[in-house]
Formats: C-alpha cells, sequence, structure tokens
C-alpha cells in the first residue's frame, strides 16, 4: 500500500494473502494515551485474530502530544501485522504553539474557538471534530480504491466517523460495523435524551445504524437506550464491555502499612472541580476522625487537563493545595507501569460521573485488583453492575467519609481468600473474553452477508 | 540558562498550580520572570480605544521597558491566559529565537527540550536574531498598502478592460495562474466587472466561468456565479454564463445530496430553479433561452442526480376506478386563484344530477397556499427532509382526494405540485396545462406518475411539454391529450358598426409575452395608407414592474403611446366584464404575441366577427397555422398590414370575411363542439342530463 504525501504508514506494506480485509477507524488508537486505546488495540488485535487482514485508520500521532500526550508502551502489544495509516488531521483548538497562531485567532483565542466550532458544526454536527469529514471521508474511499476493504468497523469518538463510514457503505457498499461505545444519542453523563431523532444528529444516527452490521455499546443501559430507539435494530444491538487487560492488574499486592495507607487514583479526570471538592472534603473529614486515613496518602495519578490547560486545571488546584492533607498528584502513568502503580497502592479508588448509563473502563481492572475498591459515585452508576459480589468493595450506601474508613480497614484485614474471590469476581471482565466473541460474531454476519 | 517570560493579563487565579510550576521550571534550569499586566503602565488612551482585550494588553505592554528587556532575552516565550496570547504572539515575531507557548505545561516541554537540545538550540539562538519575516513584510506592507489598492483597482478597471491585450493578459493570467480560490474568485469578479464596464459582457462571462473552473469546491463554484447571474437578471440582462451558474448550483445539489438533511441540497437547487425558470428569461423579454432547444436548455436539470431524485416517480397503491353506476360522478377542480378557464366546466357539469362537483381554491385554504409558496420545502420534502410539510395538505386535500372520482387541476401550478405529494389511491388525476407552466418550477416538481391524463389546449404545448418533461416518456407517466377549450362563444357575435373596420383589437395586454408593440408597429404600416386605422387595447394594461427587462419594454411602449394616442390612433378601454360589448367596435381581433398555447380572446374576437390576424408566434413558430385557417396567420407586420388592408378594404369584403371566422369559430371551439371531449375525460358521457 502507498499513501499520499502526508499520511504516515506503519506496519506491513503489502496486504496478507488470503485474509478478507477490514478498515477499522480508529481515531485514539495506539499510541494515543487515552482511555479509549486499550479497547480498540484488543479490536484491532481481536479482528486480525479471526483472520481478517487489519488496517487501522487514525490521526497523526503528534495530534496527540497536544491532548494527553503519547504512551508508546501502548503499541507494543498492537499485532506487528496490523497496518496503521495516519491521516494528517490534528486539533487545531488544542494547539499550544503561538507562532502558528494567525493574529486574529491570537487577538481574541476563545471568539477563534467559537467560530471555528460553529463552522464544524455546518460540516458535521459534531463541534471540534466536525471539520474533519471532508478528509475523513476523501481518505477512506482513496484507501478503498487502492487496497479495497471487505469490512469497514468504526468507533466514536469522534462521531465525524459517522460521515466515512456512511460514504464508503454508500459509495462502495462495503458493510459496517460501529462500536459506539458510549452512543450518542443517549447523555450517559445526565441519562437523557442528548437530540432528537429528527434532529440533524438524530437523522444521522438513524442512517447510521440501520445500515450496520453490527452494532457495539458498553453496556445494558446504553443498549436499552437503542432498543427503545431503534426497535427495529434489536438482533443487531450487541453489549460489548470494556474489560480489564490482565496485564494491568498487579501480580501481587503490598502488604498494607498502617502507618502509613496508600489511596490511589489513577485514570483521566474528566469530573467536574466540584465533585473533586467533594471528595477532597470527605477526605479530610475522614482525616479528622480516623487516625488511620490522618496518616494515609491519596495519591492522584492520570490525564488532567489537555493542550495549554494541561496539568493547570482548578483540579490540579485542588489537589497540589491539599498536599497538606497528604494528596499527591504525580501526572500521568504509562500503560506498561499501570499494574506497578496498582501494587503501590492498598485502596483503589473508583471516582466516577454518571449514574446507570456509565460503566467506566477502569472499573474493570480495579475490580480485578484484588484492593479494596473505594467507591466515590452514584449509587444506581453501572459500575456496580461490576463490583457487586466484590467482598473488598466498599459500596456507596455509606457517606463517602466513612467509605473511606471502611476503605482502610478493609485493606487492613483482607484475608488472601478475600483478595483471590475479588480477583475471581472479575476475572471474566477480561478485555479478550469481551471483545473476541463480538469480533466472531460479526465477522460470521459479514461472512453470510457476502455468501447470500 | 533558560530565560524564561510568563505573561499574564491578571494576576494568576491557581496559586498552587503556579507554584508547582515554577518549581518544575526551575528545577529544569529556567530562569522565570512573571509579568502580569497589573503591573504595566495604566493609559486611558489605550483603555478607550476600541480593541479587544488582547490588543489593548499588547498597546501597554509595548510601552513598557522591563517586558522588552525580558522579551529580548527569553528563551521560552509564555501566555499564561487568553488574553496573553496576543502579547506574546507579537512579542514571538519580533524575537524569533524564541519557543512561544501558551499555558505552563507546555513551557516545561519546551524548556525540557532546550535543556536536552544543548549547543544546538543555543547557537541556533544566536543565529536566529531579530524579527519574522512576516513581520517585516507586515510592516513594509502597511506602508504600501495605500499605494498597491490603488494600483488593482486600475489594472483590473474598465481602462485596461477595453484593451484586447488587457483582456487577453488577465483572463490568461485567471486561467493558468496557481492562486487560492479565495484570490482567484474576488479577482475574476473585479476583471469582468471591468470588461463588462468596457463593453465586452461575453468576454467577462467566459472570464468568470473559466477562472471558477479551476476552483475545486463546488459550493464556493455555485454561490460565486450564481449570485452575480441573480443579479444581472434582476437589472432585467440575461447573463452569459446563465447555464454555468445554474449547473454549478445542481452540482452542488448533488454534492449535498450525500449529506445527512436534504435541506441544502434543496435550497441549492431552488437557487438553480431561480436562475432558469427566472421570469426575465421567459416572461418579460420577448425572446427565451429556452425557445430554440429546450430540452439543451434544461439539460443541466435533467442531468442533476437531485432533480432526477426529485422527479422520481413515487407510485399509488391503486388504479383510478370507473366511475360506480350507482350514484353521481363525482368531480373535484382543484386551482389556484386563477379559474377563469374553469367556469364554463364548473357550469355545465354543476347544472347535471348526475354529477356531483366541488371547487377547491388552493389560494384559499391557508394550510395549502402556505406550502404552495415554498417550493423549496416541497423538495426537501420529496427528498427526505421537512417531515412536517405534507401533513397540512394532506389534512386539507385528502378528504377531498377521497371523496372524488375524478379530480381535475387547472394550470400546472402549485396546486398540482401538492395534489401529487398524496397517493391518488383510486381516484383520477387530470392536470391541463394551458402555457406558461412550462416556464415554472411546478411541473419538474410534480410526481408525474401520479397523474392519469396530461391535457393541453395545443399540439404546441404538448410537443413543448415533452421536450422538457422527460418523466412524460416514461412508463408510467400520464397520458397525453390535445383537447380544445371548451370556450363558450354564444354572445359574442353583435351587430358592429362600419366604423369597426378600422379598428383593430388587441384582448390582453398586460404580459409582455402579447408583444402590443408588434401590433402598435402594424397600426402604424396600416395608418401610413389609412389614417382612418386605430388599435383598441382591451383588458388591463401592460404590467411594467416585475422586472428591469419588463421596465424597459413598458417604457418603450409608453412612448408609442405618448404618440399614438393623442391622435385617436390607440385607444386603451381597459379592464372590462363585458368583452362582447367591447368587441362590437373591433374590426380586425390580432393576435401579436410572441407565444401562446391557443390565445382565447383571438377565437372569442373571431366568434364576434372580427376578421383575425394571427401572428406567427416567434416562440413555437408553425404552431399558430396548425391551430387556424393558414390565411389568418401573418409572418410579420407588412404581411399582417397587407392582409387587413385586403380584407377591410370595403365593407362588404370585411364583413363577409368576419362571418367566416365567425363561423369557424363557432363550428371548431365551441363548447357545444368541443365539451363533449370533456365529458369522455371525465367517465361522464352518456349519463343523463337534466
Amino acid at each position: 500500500m502507498r499513501v499520499r504525501s502526508g499520511w504516515r504508514l506503519t506496519g506491513p506494506r503489502r496486504r496478507a494473502e488470503g485474509r478478507p480485509h477490514a478498515y477499522y477507524l480508529a481515531i485514539g488508537f495506539p499510541p494515543a494515551a487515552k482511555s479509549c486505546a486499550y479497547r480498540m488495540r484488543e479490536t484491532a488485535n481481536q479482528l486480525y485474530a479471526y483472520g481478517w487482514d487489519v488496517t487501522v485508520i487514525t490521526i497523526r500521532q503528534e495530534s496527540w502530544e497536544r491532548e494527553f500526550g503519547l504512551d508508546h508502551t501502548l503499541s507494543e502489544a498492537v499485532h506487528p501485522a496490523i497496518r496503521i495509516v495516519e491521516l494528517p488531521l490534528v486539533r487545531d483548538d488544542l494547539l499550544t504553539d503561538l507562532r502558528q497562531f494567525s493574529k486574529e485567532r491570537s487577538l481574541d483565542p476563545a471568539r477563534w474557538i467559537r467560530e471555528r466550532r460553529a463552522k464544524d458544526l455546518t460540516v458535521f454536527p459534531e463541534p471540534v471534530f466536525g471539520g474533519w469529514r471532508p478528509v475523513l471521508e476523501e481518505a477512506i474511499l482513496e484507501l478503498h480504491r487502492k487496497d479495497p476493504a471487505d469490512l469497514l468497523v468504526t468507533t466514536c469518538v469522534p462521531y465525524v466517523n459517522i460521515a466515512a463510514t456512511l460514504r464508503l457503505h454508500e459509495v462502495a457498499g462495503v458493510p459496517y460495523a460501529v462500536d459506539f461505545r458510549d452512543g450518542w444519542s443517549i447523555d450517559v453523563i445526565g441519562g437523557a435524551e442528548a437530540f432528537p431523532p429528527d434532529s440533524e444528529a438524530g437523522r444521522w444516527e438513524a442512517r447510521l445504524l440501520r445500515g450496520a452490521t453490527k452494532f457495539w455499546c458498553v453496556n445494558e443501559p446504553i443498549a436499552d437506550h437503542y432498543r427503545a430507539r431503534y426497535p427495529e435494530l434489536g438482533p443487531k444491538i450487541e453489549v460489548v464491555r470494556n474489560g480489564f487487560d490482565p496485564d494491568s492488574v498487579p501480580a501481587r499486592t503490598r502488604t498494607p502499612d498502617p502507618a502509613n495507607l496508600i489511596f490511589g487514583y489513577l485514570g483521566s479526570v474528566n469530573f467536574k472541580a466540584d465533585f473533586l471538592a467533594t471528595m477532597l472534603d470527605a477526605w479530610r473529614a475522614a482525616r479528622a476522625a480516623d487516625p488511620l486515613i490522618a496518616r494515609a496518602t491519596l495519591d492522584f495519578r492520570g490525564h488532567i487537563g489537555a493542550g495549554a490547560t494541561r496539568e493547570d486545571t482548578a483540579h490540579v488546584e485542588l489537589l497540589r493545595a491539599a498536599a497538606g492533607d497528604g494528596v499527591r498528584f504525580g501526572g500521568a502513568v504509562p500503560k506498561t507501569r499501570v499494574a506497578e502503580t496498582y501494587g503501590g497502592w492498598d485502596v483503589l479508588a473508583l471516582v466516577l460521573v454518571g449514574g446507570r448509563y456509565v460503566t467506566s473502563g477502569k472499573v474493570y481492572e480495579v475490580a480485578a485488583s484484588g484492593l479494596p475498591v473505594l467507591s466515590v459515585h452514584d449509587a444506581d452508576h453501572d459500575a456496580c453492575t461490576v463490583l457487586s459480589g466484590n467482598p473488598l468493595w466498599t459500596g456507596v450506601a455509606a457517606p463517602i467519609a466513612e467509605r473511606i474508613r471502611r476503605a482502610a480497614r478493609l485493606a487492613l484485614d483482607a484475608t488472601p481468600e478475600q483478595r483471590a474471590e475479588a480477583r475471581r469476581t472479575a476475572a471474566r471482565y477480561q478485555r479478550a473474553a469481551q471483545i473476541a466473541p463480538a469480533v466472531a460474531r460479526l465477522s460470521e454476519a459479514v461472512r453470510e452477508r457476502a455468501a447470500a | 540558562m533558560i530565560n524564561v517570560l510568563v505573561v499574564a493579563a491578571a494576576a494568576p487565579g491557581r496559586p498552587a498550580v503556579l507554584a508547582e510550576s515554577m518549581r518544575r521550571l526551575a528545577e529544569a534550569g529556567a530562569a522565570v520572570t512573571l509579568i502580569v499586566g497589573d503591573d504595566l503602565a495604566y493609559s486611558r488612551r489605550y483603555r478607550t480605544m476600541p480593541g479587544t482585550n488582547g490588543q489593548k494588553l499588547w498597546w501597554r505592554a509595548m510601552g513598557d521597558g522591563k517586558l522588552r528587556t525580558a522579551a529580548a532575552r527569553a528563551d521560552v516565550l509564555v501566555a499564561l491566559d487568553a488574553v496573553a496570547v496576543h502579547t506574546v504572539w507579537q512579542l514571538a515575531r519580533r524575537h524569533r529565537g524564541a519557543d512561544a507557548v501558551l499555558g505552563l505545561t507546555p513551557a516545561l516541554r519546551r524548556v525540557e527540550a532546550r535543556a536536552a537540545g544543548g549547543m544546538g538550540l543555543r547557537v541556533r539562538r544566536l543565529l536566529v536574531r531579530g524579527p519574522s519575516v512576516g513581520y517585516v513584510r507586515e510592516a513594509v506592507a502597511r506602508r504600501v498598502k495605500g499605494y498597491g489598492r490603488a494600483a488593482a483597482r486600475h489594472a483590473t478597471g474598465s481602462a485596461v478592460q477595453g484593451t484586447r491585450l488587457g483582456r487577453v493578459a488577465w483572463s490568461s493570467a485567471l486561467t493558468s495562474l496557481p492562486m487560492p480560490a479565495r484570490a482567484r474568485l474576488p479577482l475574476a469578479r473585479r476583471v469582468a466587472d471591468g470588461m463588462a464596464r468596457a463593453g465586452y459582457a461575453d468576454q467577462a462571462g467566459t472570464t468568470l466561468t473559466a477562472a471558477v473552473r479551476r476552483v475545486p469546491q463546488p459550493r464556493r463554484r455555485a454561490r460565486f456565479l450564481s449570485t452575480p447571474a441573480l443579479n444581472e437578471l434582476t437589472a432585467g440582462r440575461i447573463p452569459t454564463y446563465l447555464h454555468e451558474a445554474a449547473a454549478a448550483e445542481l452540482a452542488d445539489a448533488d454534492a449535498l445530496l450525500t449529506g445527512p438533511a436534504p435541506g441544502p441540497a434543496a435550497a441549492a437547487v431552488q437557487r438553480a430553479a431561480k436562475l432558469l425558470f427566472h421570469r426575465v428569461l421567459h416572461y418579460d423579454s420577448l425572446t427565451s433561452p429556452a425557445a430554440e432547444d429546450p430540452a439543451a436548455f434544461l439539460a443541466p436539470w435533467h442531468r442533476s442526480a437531485t432533480c432526477r431524485a426529485l422527479a422520481a416517480p413515487r407510485g399509488r397503491t391503486g388504479r383510478p376506478a370507473p366511475v360506480p353506476k350507482n350514484r353521481p360522478a363525482r368531480l373535484l377542480f382543484l386551482y389556484r386563484i386563477n379559474d377563469n378557464f374553469l367556469k364554463v366546466l364548473r357550469d355545465r357539469y354543476a347544472a347535471r344530477d348526475d354529477v356531483e362537483v366541488r371547487c377547491v381554491n388552493v389560494h384559499a385554504d391557508e394550510r395549502l397556499e402556505s406550502a404552495a409558496i415554498e417550493p423549496q420545502q416541497y423538495a426537501e420534502h420529496v427528498l427526505g427532509g421537512a417531515p412536517d410539510y405534507v401533513a397540512p395538505v394532506a389534512e386539507a386535500l385528502r378528504p377531498h382526494l377521497d371523496w372524488a372520482d375524478t379530480v381535475f387541476v387547472d394550470w400546472f401550478s402549485p396546486a398540482a405540485g401538492l395534489l401529487t405529494l398524496l397517493d391518488p389511491g383510486s381516484t383520477r388525476v387530470v392536470v391541463r396545462l394551458h402555457s406558461f407552466e412550462v416556464f415554472d418550477i411546478w411541473p419538474q416538481l410534480a410526481d408525474l406518475s401520479r397523474v392519469d391524463d396530461l391535457v393541453f389546449v395545443s399540439e404546441h404545448l404538448r410537443r413543448y411539454a415533452r421536450s422538457i418533461l422527460p418523466g412524460l416518456d416514461e412508463p408510467g407517466g400520464p397520458r397525453t391529450r390535445v383537447l380544445p377549450h371548451p370556450a363558450d362563444l354564444n354572445g359574442f357575435a353583435r351587430p358592429k358598426p362600419p366604423s369597426a373596420r378600422f379598428a383593430l383589437g388587441l384582448i390582453g395586454v398586460s404580459a409582455i409575452a402579447k408583444d402590443p408593440r408588434w401590433a402598435i408597429d402594424v397600426l402604424r404600416r396600416l395608418r401610413a395608407e389609412d389614417e382612418r386605422y386605430h388599435l383598441l387595447l382591451i383588458g388591463a394594461d401592460l404590467r411594467g414592474d416585475t422586472s428591469a427587462a419588463a421596465r424597459r419594454y413598458r417604457r418603450a411602449y409608453e412612448e408609442d403611446l405618448a404618440e399614438l394616442e393623442p391622435v385617436g390612433a390607440v385607444r386603451r378601454l381597459g379592464q372590462t366584464d363585458d368583452v362582447p360589448r367591447a368587441l362590437t367596435e373591433v374590426g380586425t381581433v390580432l393576435s401579436s404575441s410572441v407565444r401562446e398555447s391557443f390565445h382565447w380572446g383571438l377565437a372569442e374576437g373571431a366568434a364576434s366577427h372580427a376578421v383575425p390576424v394571427v401572428r406567427d408566434w416567434p416562440f413555437f413558430p408553425g404552431a399558430a397555422a396548425q391551430l387556424f385557417p393558414p390565411e389568418w396567420v401573418a409572418a410579420d407586420p407588412a404581411a399582417a398590414a397587407a392582409r387587413i388592408l385586403a380584407a377591410t378594404a370595403t365593407e362588404e369584403a370585411w364583413r363577409k370575411a368576419g362571418a367566416e371566422a365567425a363561423a369557424h369559430a363557432m363550428a371548431t371551439w365551441d363548447q357545444s363542439v368541443t365539451a363533449s371531449a370533456y365529458d369522455r375525460l371525465f367517465g361522464v358521457s352518456g349519463l343523463p342530463t337534466n
């Protein structure tokens, strides 16, 4: 395969003989240091394992440096036979090099971004990414011309991928599956409809789903939303949970030190600063009430902010200002060091927004860690589905400060059997076990369709 | 040591983050200078000058010596907030060796990179000094801008375009030089304006279309051509690039058709329709660019995927059922505003016991009229959007449609379009097309698969319609029939005074297409022989307010009348309800039109015993001679004058020629002869009448 100037191709240049060809439109694919990268990596690997020759389409690595950065250790587990095409698309809104600013943008950066977003919406109903539509459509058609596709698997976000997917399907009749993850027409945080069916986004979504061979989402509540909204799509809709990677789970847990218990949070911070403030207040209250917590440390690790505000947000201010309360912020952790990081902690905090429509990706590895889990989220959160039955879970019934204290006791009192039970309970959520059957069903559906 | 200058518009709001960042910067080897806007010199002048906050901070920063010194020394310039961005951007232009970033973490990355970069970056800093090329160029450009603009205006102006060399040079430059569309298009417009002002309108059009071909984006091409084309039409001129403009809009529509919503595609189609069906082209001029080859004129329309989608048959669930024998036939007359030609049919069937009649005027029903004036929404709906468009139409029409055995729609107007939105089921749909509708969008929008019979009043209109409506010849299209309108010509034959022999009459002069100036030309020729000849204009006066082209014609017409009315050669009788009475004064009835489907006023004149003289309608050459006895038809004003002189040479000859014309009219077009064809059409023939 030869790609045009400005694109970048990694992996084998020639198509693998005898394998049907699947394009995987996955913006956020490794080495992007994004939480979605794990699922994307597994999906690509499973497609290859099932017999597909896989070409991943994503955007230039350099683009991610503006956002959460790159984690090249993520790429190490991508099957070497998978080729990756990087398109020259970037998030202009996250540009921090002022030499690349136009004068107009320098004069009023906020206005420039507002206008850019409004312009994006005229191209596709998604701010920030809508403007990528023409490049994505053109690229996917060109790739198909050079190396025809037998299948396109698309994962959103960004939703603008929908336009390219439909374009290829409508122009060339290529069957496609959509890994919609958190869905689109449902506001997973607020729990309400994000847009009505007759809106522009609604019409795109309906077109997309009607033509899809399979449609995946990450939990049952989201699937139920789609089953209710599009009753005719019933059999196509499948729940494909995120799961965890075994190499992210610590092989051994450390022996807790009552003189310095370590609570840890690892993940992208996508909740509001108020929510973090509530948790920190509870932390302080627990410290005041319990000497065990007063001697403990709360470690925050992960991505906070992007572009110019990377690690310069109200959250970081709250964390830095809480240094005197045993709170530390240590930045992001590379994928290969996730297990090691968990292994250095005694309690894992699971801080999540949303409710019944959110499961999160982190809950699976937290549940499988064999460590006590401190839940800081709503009672009807879908994470509870994953954690129920875990003997080291604090639950969500008590106030947060109480849960913190209970987590500390669990850390000290947990027996090896309880830790093993916790790991066993979560074992079914291994990422490969979630994605492999879905890829198999999709592959068979495509084959049946081709044979029909 | 790496020097870092951090500029903040106001005191940093996150002190803990700032303190930690400063610690990390220092750890990485940076010496940091922080300058906050509040520390800069206050200036009342800048505070009141219009500008963004970013601009105002920069104006103040420019005067601050400490900041200038720190900037000159800095390796990394940092804006801490959005307001400080412009200041750092300006400083970066003056100090090429420094990095310039927004935010503390990006600043730390640059410092780390510089620390790791060692000697190379330090050498670069020494070599790359001073302001950027862009900054210098801009500073120079500010000074020469005034001269440059004047030079550009001169170079593209009419003086240069008036020379062959100028035109060739600019055309060649616009089509061959590489330049972005945003530069090419305005330049092409300026050059074309210059050419047009210099009197080279054709070349202006060619230049525009050639330049626009270099622009890859269909939307940009479309807007660039269609806006000036529409302006030209509004000004009464037909742009040479009309076709290219319409084709560009249709290409844009096709590109938009694959989008998520059909609204933009429908809007582009509407813009193309405004060009192709503009009244200046077809109504307000004596010629039409569609006259010679109508199919070629509308070829871009019919090639367009969007227009094909609009015309695609939507089918129906049933076939027209015969009129049941056990009850009266139910006949619905549907029209919009103009029921002039319906009266005879309505009266005929309303008077019969075996027929029940209903009439619906689209204009009188707000639900229908709202839809009728929105062809764009109609198109959007047909393309799959505007979901609310059809419900009011169905609510208003469905009960009538379900009631009727036959719907007769007079004029192929919005009424026909709206009706075909609905599945007619077993109801028969008949549409009658008269004339002007062929230059309108509605026949192109309507679903012809839901029309059972399309009735024309003359063969040449059927021929014309077939050339512009490909759906007529497709399977599932309507049957086409030519049926003369059943006019009630009784009562027109009234005694004429001898003086009428020298009176020419023209019935209906309100439209430019009636071309009363042709009649005036005939009159002048007659008066050169005999000053007793005069012209009576019957009906509402010429409308000259519809476009600039119409206004031009109207001015010339008024000049004619200003000369002829005072001497009694022309009299405007105005609108009258009693045409037969007005015709008693007319000895020769004229059809001076450039096009007609039939011209009933002429038939009425003939029935009144006036001598008919028909221009060979230039829009449909030869058609008049097929509708009327060939001796009535005159190729030009001279031939018309010769026929009139001969026919009115004596009173006896005049009365004899008039009587022959009246006999022909009554025997050929009167409803007593022609209405039975409508009985058959409606399936009510043979039933008893009261």
